[in-house]
C-alpha cells in the first residue's frame, strides 16, 4: 500500500512537471542579429586565476572592451553576445556545449583539452556551428584548434632563471606528467643552457592524474626538495599545485631584504601571488587566442585546424610589471629581449617536446 | 462496560467546588483529547491542592500520562481548560509551564549522559550572559537545592556514572532549579531499587514541607498508600474518582482502576513437579571489562516448575537470562547448560528457541520488542523464518500467515488496541508485555526465560501474566523466573534461588521463608 | 495519515527551497521567476531536457539506493562514492579484457563486474565492522580515496588511452547497452539516458520487496532499528551489517553501468560527480523509501539538468545558485526529520549512552 501510495505520488510528480515544461523558457541571450558566442569552462571554473580566468578575459574583452574587472583591455568590443557556462563535473560537459548548439550559436568555445572529445562528438552533430578549443586535436572541418607555443614563452624564462641563478642549479615543477607539460620543461632547459650551458635543471612532476593540478601540499614537498638540492630558481607549470613551490621560496626566506630562492608562476601573471619572491611568470595568452578567435568569427574568416600563438602573435609573454621590476636587471632584459627577436624570426629554434612523440 | 463509581467522582466535584479558587495549585476542566482512534483523555477533572502529594493512578492506557503532560504543555488538549493557582492558562509548550512553575520528571529521564550534573541541570535555562556561560554561580545554586531537599548529588560528576537514583535526583534538581512549584513525577518509583524507593520517598516529604505540590502518576497501590495525601483513579481515558488517601484501602482502589474485584494473591495449585528440563552446571559468565558478572551457578528446573531467582537488581540475573538464551558471547562463558540432557551451551539464540527455549527479556524496548515496527511485525521476531511464516521458495514473508497469527496471539493476550499495524511504540507497557508474552507463549516452549514479566505493567495486566505463567507451568513447561518484586517472586515460584553478587546464596521454600529472611539473603549477610 | 505526512513535509521543504532561492536570485538582481522558468524548461523539455534529467537521475537513484539500504541496517555508507568507483573501472576492465566476446557472455559479465567489485569494496568497510568494531563512516571514508587513487593508477599505467586525457581505452562493442532513443520514438540516441536507467527503476522495486516482502530484509530492518532485540530475535548483527554493506555497495556499483557500459564505453578518470555523496541526500529526502529515491534523484536530476542552462543563459544566475537551491533542500528536509520526530524526540538524548 505504502509502495503504491509513492508510486501514484511519482506519477503525479511527472504529470506536473510535464505541464511546467510546456512553458519554454524565454530568457533573453537569443538576439540573432549579433554573433553569440559560448564559452565551455574547464572543471576548475572561470575563477581559477590561471587559464580559464584568461579564456573567460578573452570572451570579456570581445564582447565589451573590457577586462573582467571593468578595465580597458586595449581591443575594441566586437558586437556579439556571450555567454558561458561552468559544467563543474565531466558529465555536464557534453549538455553544456549542446545547450548552446541547440540555440544555434555562432561559436562555441571549449577550455582545455579534456573536452575534446565531447566536442568532436557534438561538432558531428553540428556541422554549421564553428567550434574552437584550447589546447586540443581535432580534425573536424569546424573546429578551430587553438595552440600555444608554450616552449618559445618558457626558453625566455629558462634564460631569465639562468641569469638569476647563483647556485647552478634550478628547478622545474611540472604538474601532470604529459606532453604538454613537457613542452615547458624542455624549452625552459634550453632558454636556461643558452645563458649557462653546464646548468643542471631538477625536474619533478605532481602526479600522473587530474589531481596534479590541485595538490599544493605536494607541490610545496616537491618544491624543497629541489630547494634543498641547490635549485635557487624554480620555474612552476602545474595550476594550483605551482602555489606550493610559491609557499616554499618564501620559507626560504631573505637575505639582506633580497629573497634567496625564486619562482617563475605561469599561465596568468602570477607576480604579484608574492612579490619579491616571484622572478617573472611565463603568460600564456588564451585571452588573445580567444579574442582572436572571435574576431575571425565575426569578420567571417573563421578558419579550423590549428591555430598556434607564439611569441609573434602575443600568444606567450614573460610578465614584467612593478612587482618584479627590482629582480631584473636591464642588461637581464635586453638579453631576453634580443633572443625574443631571434625566436620570431626564426634564428633560434626552440625546440617542441611534443614534435617529438 | 466502563462503571463509573459515582459516589467518587461527586465527591471529586464538591471538592472542586467547596473550595476557594484561589487554593488550587492546579486544576484541569473537561480535558479532552483524543490520538487518532483512541480516546486517550475522556472530559478529565483533576484538582490538585497546593502543598500536598497527589497521586494519579490507574492502568497503563488509563490516560494518567496525557493528562499530565497537557497540564505541562507537551500536548495540547483538545477541549478543556488548565489553571494555575486559580486562573486558566494557556499552556502550549514546557516553556509555558515552566514559567508558570510546573516541572515534570518523565519516566525516561531526559539527560545529555556526556555532560556533567551541573551542566544537565542549567541546560535550557544557562545563567550568565548570551556568550559566557557562568557555571560557578549554577553550581552555587545547585549546591544551595541539595542541601534545601536533601537531594545528595555532586553537581561536577558527570551524568553518564551516576546510579539511577541519582540520575532522578539530578532530574528533580532540574526542575527545582526552574523554580517549579508543582512537580509532576511519571512513574518515579519505577526504576528504583527498594532502598532507593525509601530515600526517594523522604524527598517527597521534605519537598512537600517547603511547601512545593507533588502529582505522582503511579500505578503501585502500596506507595500510592505511603506517600500520597490524596489520589485521583483514571480508567480508560476517564477520572473514575478522587479520594482522601487516609480513607481508602488497597483493595478499593484496585477495584476502581480496574473496575473490578482483584485478586492480589496468585492462586495456584501445587507444582506437579516432574523430570529435569533444564540443568546448569559451574555457569560463569566474564564480561569483557573482565569482571565476573556470574561465578560458578549451577542448579536444575524441572518440568512443571516455576523456579524463582530472587536478588538486588544488578547482581548477575540480566547476565544469568542472557546466558540462557544465548545471547552472551561464547567467549565471555564458562560451564555447562543442558536441556532434556543435550548440551546447549554453544547453541546461538536462534537454535536455542528452535529446540524450545522461549525469553520474556527484562527490558522490552531494548530487547523485546522493535518499537517502529507494527505489532505484526513484532509478532514474529526470532520466529520470522520458519516454513510456516514464509512464501516462494521461503525467502517472501507470508503475509497471510502472519497476519493469522498476529491475530491470534491479540486476541488470546488481550493487547489492546487490538490493530495490528500500529507501531509497537503505540503500546502502553502493559500491552507491549502481553505481546511479548503472546509470542513466547506460541512457541510452545519447553523452557521458558522469564525476566520482570510484570514491570510497568498495571494490575489488570500482571492478573493476567500471572494466571497466564501458571498455566504455562502446568501444562509440563519448565519456567525460570526472575524478579525485582519479591511479593512476586514468592508468590509464583514453587522453589526459590537467591542470587547475590553472580553467585547462587540460598535455596528456599518460598512457602515456608519469610520476607525478612529471604531479604536478607539478598543483601549478602548469610543466615549463620 | 501518515502517509500524507511523509509526502508533505519533503514538499514543502522543495517548495520552501525554492522560495529562498528566489529570494537570493531577487537580490543578485535577476527575475526568480524567468530563472525556474528557464530551469524547469529546460530540465523538462522534450527530448533533450527529459532524456538527459534521466540520464542524471540513473547514477543517483542507484547510489540513493546503496544509502538507504545501509541506513535501513543503522548504517551510515559514505563510501558509495568509492564503491562506484571501483565498480566502473571493474566493470570496463571486463569490458577490455574480454572485448572479442559475444554479447550474450560480455554483457553479463560487465554486470556481474559492476556488482561485483561495489559489492566487495562495500563489503570491506563492513567486514572491519562486525568483526573489529571499527566504524564504517571512517571506513568508508577512507576506502573512497583509496578507490579514486587505485583506479587512476591503473587508469594510467595500465589501461590508458594514449593522448592527455585520463580515461581507459574502449571498451568492445559487445558490452553497449542500448540508450533508450532505440526504443522511443522522438528521443535522438545520441542523449545518453540508457537501458541503465530502467535498471535503476527495476533495482526500486527489488529493494522494496526485499526490505520489506523479505524474511532477509526483515532482519536487517530489525538490526538496523534495535540491534538488541534483534539479537534477541535470533538474528546475527555481524551477518546483516555484512550484508547490508555488500548489497549497498552493489548497488552503488551499478553506477559504473550506466556509466562505462551506456555512456562513455571506457574508464574515464574523475566521472563521478560526488554522485555517492549526492546519495546520502537522496536517500534523505526520499525518507528512506525507494519511491521517494526515485522522486529525490529526479529532483535533483532537474537541478543538475536545469542548473547547466540557468547558468549559461540568465542574466546573473550561475549554477553556484543551483547549488544553494540543493543545500537549501537538504538543510530544509534535515530540519523537518529532526522537528517531527522521525528522530523522535528522546532519541537524540538516548543515543549517547551508545
Amino acid at each position: 500500500m505504502k509502495f503504491a501510495f509513492w508510486s501514484t505520488l511519482l506519477m503525479l510528480c511527472l504529470v506536473a512537471a510535464l505541464g511546467a515544461s510546456c512553458n519554454r523558457a524565454s530568457y533573453g541571450a537569443h538576439d540573432k542579429s549579433k554573433i553569440r558566442v559560448g564559452i565551455v569552462f574547464d572543471i576548475g571554473g572561470k575563477d581559477d586565476r590561471s587559464f580559464n580566468a584568461s579564456a573567460w578575459a578573452g570572451v570579456s574583452c570581445a564582447e565589451t572592451g573590457k577586462w573582467p574587472d571593468g578595465t580597458d583591455c586595449g581591443k575594441p568590443a566586437l558586437n556579439i553576445v556571450a555567454r558561458d557556462i561552468e559544467p563543474g563535473n565531466p558529465t555536464s560537459i557534453e549538455p553544456a556545449m549542446r545547450a548552446f548548439a541547440e540555440r544555434g550559436y555562432d561559436l562555441i568555445i571549449g577550455v582545455g583539452f579534456a573536452q575534446t572529445p565531447i566536442m568532436e562528438l557534438v561538432a558531428k552533430d553540428y556541422p554549421n556551428i564553428r567550434f574552437a578549443i584550447v589546447d586540443g586535436d581535432s580534425a573536424l572541418p569546424n573546429v578551430a584548434l587553438l595552440k600555444f607555443k608554450e616552449h618559445e614563452g618558457s626558453y625566455l624564462v629558462g634564460m631569465l632563471a639562468a641569469k638569476a641563478n647563483k647556485t647552478g642549479t634550478i628547478g622545474f615543477l611540472g604538474g601532470m606528467d604529459i606532453g604538454l607539460i613537457h613542452r615547458f620543461g624542455t624549452g625552459y632547459e634550453e632558454g636556461a643552457r643558452a645563458v649557462k650551458p653546464d646548468i643542471r635543471v631538477i625536474k619533478n612532476y605532481v602526479g600522473v592524474t587530474d589531481a596534479a593540478w590541485n595538490n599544493p601540499g605536494k607541490g610545496k614537498e616537491l618544491a624543497l626538495a629541489q630547494i634543498s638540492k641547490g635549485a635557487d630558481v624554480i620555474f612552476t607549470a602545474a595550476g594550483n599545485s605551482g602555489l606550493g613551490a610559491f609557499d616554499a621560496v618564501e620559507q626560504a626566506g631573505k637575505v639582506d631584504g633580497r629573497a634567496t630562492h625564486l619562482v617563475i608562476g605561469v599561465d596568468a601573471n602570477q607576480n604579484m601571488v608574492k612579490p619579491g619572491f616571484v622572478l617573472t611568470s611565463m603568460l600564456k595568452r588564451v585571452d588573445n587566442s580567444v579574442y582572436s578567435i572571435i574576431e575571425d568569427v565575426v569578420n567571417g574568416r573563421f578558419q579550423a585546424g590549428l591555430h598556434v600563438y607564439g611569441l609573434d602573435k602575443d600568444g606567450v609573454a614573460y610578465a614584467m610589471d612593478e612587482h618584479n621590476k627590482p629582480l631584473i636587471t636591464p642588461e637581464m632584459l635586453q638579453q631576453v629581449e634580443e633572443a625574443r627577436k631571434k625566436i620570431m624570426s626564426g634564428e633560434i629554434k626552440v625546440t617542441d617536446a611534443m614534435d617529438k612523440k | 462496560m466502563l462503571q463509573v463509581d459515582w459516589k467518587y467522582v461527586r465527591a471529586s466535584r464538591s471538592l472542586r467546588t467547596g473550595c476557594p479558587r484561589s487554593q488550587q495549585m492546579l486544576e484541569l476542566r473537561n480535558i479532552t483529547k483524543r490520538f487518532a482512534n483512541v480516546l486517550a483523555n475522556d472530559n478529565v477533572n483533576i484538582v490538585v491542592k497546593p502543598g500536598t502529594i497527589h497521586a494519579i493512578v490507574g492502568e497503563n492506557g488509563a490516560g494518567k500520562s496525557t493528562a499530565m503532560r497537557i497540564a505541562y504543555g507537551f500536548y495540547k488538549a483538545d477541549s478543556g481548560e488548565i489553571l494555575i493557582d486559580g486562573q486558566v492558562r494557556n499552556i502550549s509548550t514546557p516553556h509555558d509551564a515552566i514559567a508558570l512553575g510546573v516541572g515534570m520528571v518523565h519516566q525516561h529521564f531526559m539527560l545529555v549522559e556526556t555532560m556533567t550534573v551541573a551542566e544537565n541541570i542549567v541546560l535550557g535555562a544557562e545563567p550568565g550572559n548570551a556568550v559566557a556561560l557562568d557555571l560557578g554561580k549554577a553550581s552555587a545554586e545547585i549546591q544551595k537545592l541539595s542541601a534545601e531537599f536533601k537531594l545528595a548529588v555532586n553537581p561536577n560528576a558527570v551524568v553518564e556514572h551516576l546510579s539511577v537514583g541519582q540520575q532522578q535526583r539530578v532530574e528533580l534538581l532540574k526542575a527545582l532549579y526552574r523554580h517549579a512549584r508543582l512537580l509532576i513525577l511519571d512513574e518515579p518509583t519505577a526504576v528504583l531499587t527498594p532502598q532507593e524507593v525509601e530515600e526517594f520517598f523522604a524527598i517527597l516529604r521534605r519537598m512537600r514541607e517547603q511547601g512545593k505540590t507533588v502529582v505522582i502518576i503511579t500505578h503501585k497501590l502500596s506507595e500510592v498508600l505511603a506517600i500520597s495525601d490524596e489520589v485521583t483513579v483514571m480508567r480508560d481515558g476517564k477520572v473514575v474518582g478522587q479520594v482522601q488517601t487516609k480513607e481508602t484501602n488497597a483493595a478499593e482502589l484496585a477495584r476502581l482502576m480496574v473496575g473490578r474485584e482483584v485478586l492480589l494473591r496468585v492462586e495456584k495449585p501445587d507444582a506437579d513437579i516432574g523430570v529435569t528440563q533444564l540443568s546448569v552446571k559451574h555457569l560463569s559468565v566474564t564480561h569483557a571489562d573482565g569482571t565476573k558478572r556470574l561465578d560458578n551457578v549451577s542448579f536444575e528446573v524441572h518440568k512443571g516448575e516455576i523456579l524463582g531467582i530472587a536478588g538486588v537488581e544488578g547482581n548477575g540475573q540480566t547476565e544469568l537470562i542472557e546466558a540462557l538464551a544465548g545471547l552472551v558471547p561464547a567467549s565471555q562463558l564458562s560451564g555447562e547448560v543442558r536441556l532434556e540432557g543435550r548440551d546447549v551451551t554453544r547453541l546461538d539464540a536462534r537454535a536455542r528457541r528452535e529446540i524450545g527455549i522461549a525469553h520474556i527479556p527484562e527490558d522490552r524496548h531494548r530487547r523485546g520488542l522493535l518499537l517502529d515496527f507494527s505489532l505484526t511485525e513484532n509478532s514474529i521476531l526470532g520466529v520470522h523464518y520458519r516454513d510456516a511464516l514464509v512464501s516462494y521458495a521461503g525467502v517472501f514473508l507470508n503475509d497471510k500467515a502472519i497476519r493469522k497469527r498476529a491475530d491470534q496471539i491479540i486476541a488470546g493476550f488481550d493487547v489492546r488496541p487490538a490493530n495490528q499495524d500500529l507501531p509497537a511504540r503505540a503500546l502502553s507497557g502493559g500491552n507491549q508485555q502481553k505481546l511479548i508474552i503472546g509470542r513466547e507463549f506460541d512457541l510452545q516452549p519447553k523452557l521458558l526465560l522469564v525476566s520482570q514479566p510484570t514491570r510497568g505493567v498495571d494490575i489488570g495486566a500482571i492478573e493476567f501474566i500471572h494466571r497466564k505463567l501458571v498455566a504455562l507451568r502446568d501444562d509440563g513447561c519448565a519456567v525460570l523466573l526472575i524478579s525485582a518484586e519479591l511479593e512476586e517472586v514468592t508468590a509464583l515460584s514453587d522453589r526459590l534461588l537467591i542470587i547475590h553478587e553472580g553467585r547462587i546464596v540460598g535455596d528456599v521454600d518460598p512457602k515456608v521463608a519469610t520476607i525478612e529472611e529471604i531479604g536478607l539473603l539478598m543483601t549478602g549477610s548469610s543466615k549463620h | 495519515m501518515i502517509f500524507l505526512r511523509q509526502l508533505l513535509f519533503p514538499l514543502i521543504a522543495v517548495i520552501a527551497a525554492f522560495i529562498v532561492g528566489g529570494i537570493l536570485i531577487l537580490i543578485i538582481g535577476d527575475n526568480p521567476i524567468e530563472a525556474y522558468r528557464l530551469l524547469l524548461g529546460s530540465a523538462l523539455s522534450w527530448p533533450d531536457g527529459i532524456g538527459y534529467t534521466l540520464f542524471y537521475a540513473t547514477p543517483l537513484i542507484f547510489t540513493g539506493l546503496a544509502v538507504l539500504v545501509a541506513f535501513r541496517c543503522g548504517l551510515l555508507n559514505i563510501g558509495a562514492e568509492g564503491q562506484l568507483y571501483v565498480a566502473a573501472f571493474a566493470t570496463a576492465w571486463v569490458g577490455i579484457s574480454f572485448a572479442n566476446m559475444t554479447a550474450w557472455i560480455l554483457l553479463p559479465l560487465c554486470f556481474l563486474a559492476a556488482i561485483l567489485a561495489g559489492g566487495v569494496w562495500g563489503a570491506i568497510p563492513g567486514i572491519l565492522k562486525a568483526r573489529f568494531g571499527s566504524h564504517e563512516v571512517i571506513n568508508t571514508i577512507m576506502l573512497n580515496f583509496v578507490a579514486v587513487a587505485l583506479c587512476s593508477y591503473f587508469t594510467q599505467y595500465h589501461y590508458k588511452n594514449p593522448g592527455p586525457i585520463m580515461e581507459t581505452t574502449a571498451i568492445g562493442g559487445g558490452a553497449h547497452i542500448a540508450r533508450l532513443g532505440r526504443f522511443v520514438p522522438g528521443l535522438p540516441e545520441r542523449i545518453p539516458v540508457n537501458v541503465a536507467f530502467l535498471l535503476a527503476l527495476l533495482c526500486c522495486l527489488l529493494v522494496y520487496l526485499f526490505l520489506w516482502r523479505t524474511k532477509w530484509g526483515y532482519e536487517l530492518r530489525a538490526t538496523g532499528t534495535n540491534p538488541t532485540a534483534a539479537a534477541y530475535g535470533g538474528i546475527s548483527i555481524r551477518k546483516q551489517i555484512i550484508i547490508a554493506m555488500t548489497i549497498s555497495g552493489s548497488l552503488a556499483g551499478m553506477v559504473g553501468i550506466n556509466e562505462v557500459l551506456g555512456y562513455r564505453y571506457r574508464y574515464y578518470d574523475g566521472f563521478s560527480d560526488n554522485y555517492g555523496f549526492t546519495g546520502i541526500a537522496v536517500a534523505l529526502l526520499g525518507r528512506n523509501h525507494p519511491v521517494g529515491v526515485v522522486v529525490a534523484a529526479l529532483l535533483f536530476a532537474v537541478l543538475q539538468r536545469g542548473g547547466i542552462h540557468v547558468d549559461g543563459f540568465s542574466e546573473y544566475v550561475t549554477k553556484d545558485i543551483v547549488q544553494v537551491l540543493q543545500g537549501t533542500i537538504i538543510l530544509f528536509v534535515a530540519a523537518e526529520a529532526f522537528f517531527s520526530g522521525s528522530f523522535n524526540r528522546f532519541g537524540l538524548l538516548k543515543r549517547a549512552k551508545v
